[in-house]
């Protein structure tokens, strides 16, 4: 018998160079016969033990996946609802001469104006108003 | 004698160490007619002056008044004609006074179309890039 002992700390493993042979006869004798009803059985109970876990795993992706969408829904929503700058006329979140030009071409081509391009308040909307959001877009101070 | 000739006529002919006035044509070159701007432009020197440049943007450009006391500016213009410019074209000129070497940095902001789409663009101070 060959035998190895390598211990560290507490642990100590063996190695007996018969014992393959012997597990090797042990194992080697006559075939055992599984009948076909219990390999289904166990088939379906695998496949079956399979599907509920996968299942388990979507509904806890899904049950992850809900806060996550509310709280994306809740942040379009407050970004559509935020008050925007009256002065962005064109409405592409940034306040320069574009904006002014759009006022003044709604103004010329007597389009639909909103009252709250009266920026001077004097209950016109017109070439004034026009000045003012031009005037906004070249300030130093912004 | 000589030398005293030559030494007036060097200190004749050196430039003035003083300040200086210098005029900067502001140019933007867009592919598509030009109906409107906006530019900022830097300069090392101070800025005393803003005019405006070739029809139809003649007319002085929009700016701060704010930023004649300094060395930054910005421009703006507009306009709702139907002869637009398209290609290079001087939208304004800036007066400077200048002391250092001269530096001018110019960066443009927004350009449109006459249907008030933004466009890519160029601008740049001097008639050439």
């Amino acid at each position: 018998m060959n035998l190895f002992a390598v211990s560290r700390a507490s642990v100590s493993v063996e190695h007996d160079d018969d014992l393959a042979p012997r597990l090797r006869e042990a194992l080697g004798g006559p075939a055992l016969a599984i009948p076909p009803e219990t390999d289904a059985f166990l088939e379906d109970a695998a496949r079956m033990a399979a599907r509920r876990l996968s299942a388990r795993r979507r509904r806890r992706v899904l049950l992850a996946a809900i806060p996550a969408a509310a709280a994306a829904a809740l942040a379009l929503f407050l970004t559509l609802r935020a008050p925007r700058d009256a002065r962005d006329v064109n409405g592409d979140g940034r306040i320069d001469i574009l904006d002014a030009f759009a006022l003044a071409r709604a103004i010329e081509r007597g389009g639909a104006l909103r009252p709250e391009w009266d920026f001077n308040g004097d209950h016109a909307i017109d070439r004034a108003d026009v000045d003012l959001c031009a005037h906004r877009a070249v300030e130093l101070r912004r | 004698m000589r030398l005293f000739l030559a030494l007036l006529l060097t200190l004749a002919a050196a430039p003035p160490a003083g300040p200086r006035f210098r005029t900067i044509p502001v140019t933007v070159e867009s592919a598509t007619p030009l109906a409107a701007y906006q530019v900022e432009i830097t300069t090392a020197g101070r800025i005393v002056g803003v005019e405006g440049g070739d029809a139809p943007f003649d007319a002085p450009p929009y700016y701060d008044p704010a930023a004649l006391a300094g060395g930054r500016i910005i421009l703006a213009a507009f306009s709702t004609e139907s002869a637009l410019p398209a290609g290079r074209h001087r939208v304004a000129v800036l007066h400077v006074r200048e002391e250092g070497e001269p530096r001018t940095e110019i960066r443009l902001t927004a350009a449109a179309d006459p249907g008030g789409a933004r466009v890519e663009a160029q601008a740049f101070v001097g008639r050439q890039p």
